[in-house]
């Protein structure tokens, strides 16, 4: 269980920065709904910075227990929810849906 | 520019703060206890990323702290906006601190869990305040 949480807290670390980063690219790019999808992928990363605090309290328990299998899957989850909506996000505002 | 990021970052906290007030319903009429952490832990991770998009909002429509330092005076609403929002600024950091900490799913702790409760019940309502005070 240690691994798990150790590889959440890598992996959302990670897209955090892919999604400030693009959020970004977004804003100083010449495109007419750059404002939009700079918001959204804001907002994305908000929701992995989430992920990698509950990771983060996840590996500080020291044995395993219900309390820190809850943890993980809640981190899990809400790295799930942080990526459809930076999809979502390509998809609804680069297509205009 | 300001109208695109007040709203979809204000209708992103609404959401994340109202998964928290339902966390609270949903554990409190539960007995199993592995789903009632579950839910609690839910709960403090979308109040803790709506607590990050608050300070972000504030930041980013410039209007709520402006109205509030410029000397001349400013409407009713501006004022009942930017006022309204601040204090469930302060609320909500009440309500982050308890969650760091106390332990506050276990049993023992009943009294620290209904303040907890209670301010940020307070805090969602200021925020809604703030919100419809704000259409324009």
């Amino acid at each position: 269980m240690n691994q798990t949480s150790n590889s959440l807290i890598h992996v959302s670390v990670i897209m955090f920065a892919v999604s400030l980063f693009l959020a970004q690219y977004a804003l100083i790019a010449e495109y007419i709904y750059s404002e939009s999808l700079s918001v959204f992928l804001l907002i994305s990363s908000i929701i992995f910075v989430g992920s990698f605090i509950t990771a983060f309290k996840s590996s500080k328990l020291k044995e395993d227990n219900i309390r820190k299998e809850a943890f993980i899957n809640t981190s899990f989850a809400v790295f799930i929810l942080g990526l459809v909506i930076m999809i979502l996000a390509f998809f609804l505002v680069t297509l205009r849906i | 520019m300001v109208n695109v990021l007040f709203l979809g970052i204000g209708t992103a906290i609404l959401l994340f703060f109202t998964v928290e007030l339902i966390t609270f319903i949903l554990f409190n009429t539960t007995n199993d206890y592995k789903s009632k952490t579950t839910y609690f832990i839910m709960g403090q991770t979308f109040g803790i990323m709506g607590y990050l998009l608050l300070f972000i909002f504030i930041l980013s429509s410039s209007d709520i702290l402006n109205s509030l330092l410029k000397f001349s005076p400013s409407s009713y609403p501006e004022i009942a906006r930017s006022s309204s929002i601040l204090i469930s600024l302060l609320l909500y950091t009440v309500h982050i601190i308890f969650e760091f900490k106390f332990n506050l799913e276990e049993n023992n702790q009943k009294n620290e869990y209904i303040i907890y409760l209670i301010v940020g019940v307070l805090g969602y309502l200021f925020y809604l305040y703030g919100l419809a005070a704000g259409v324009r």
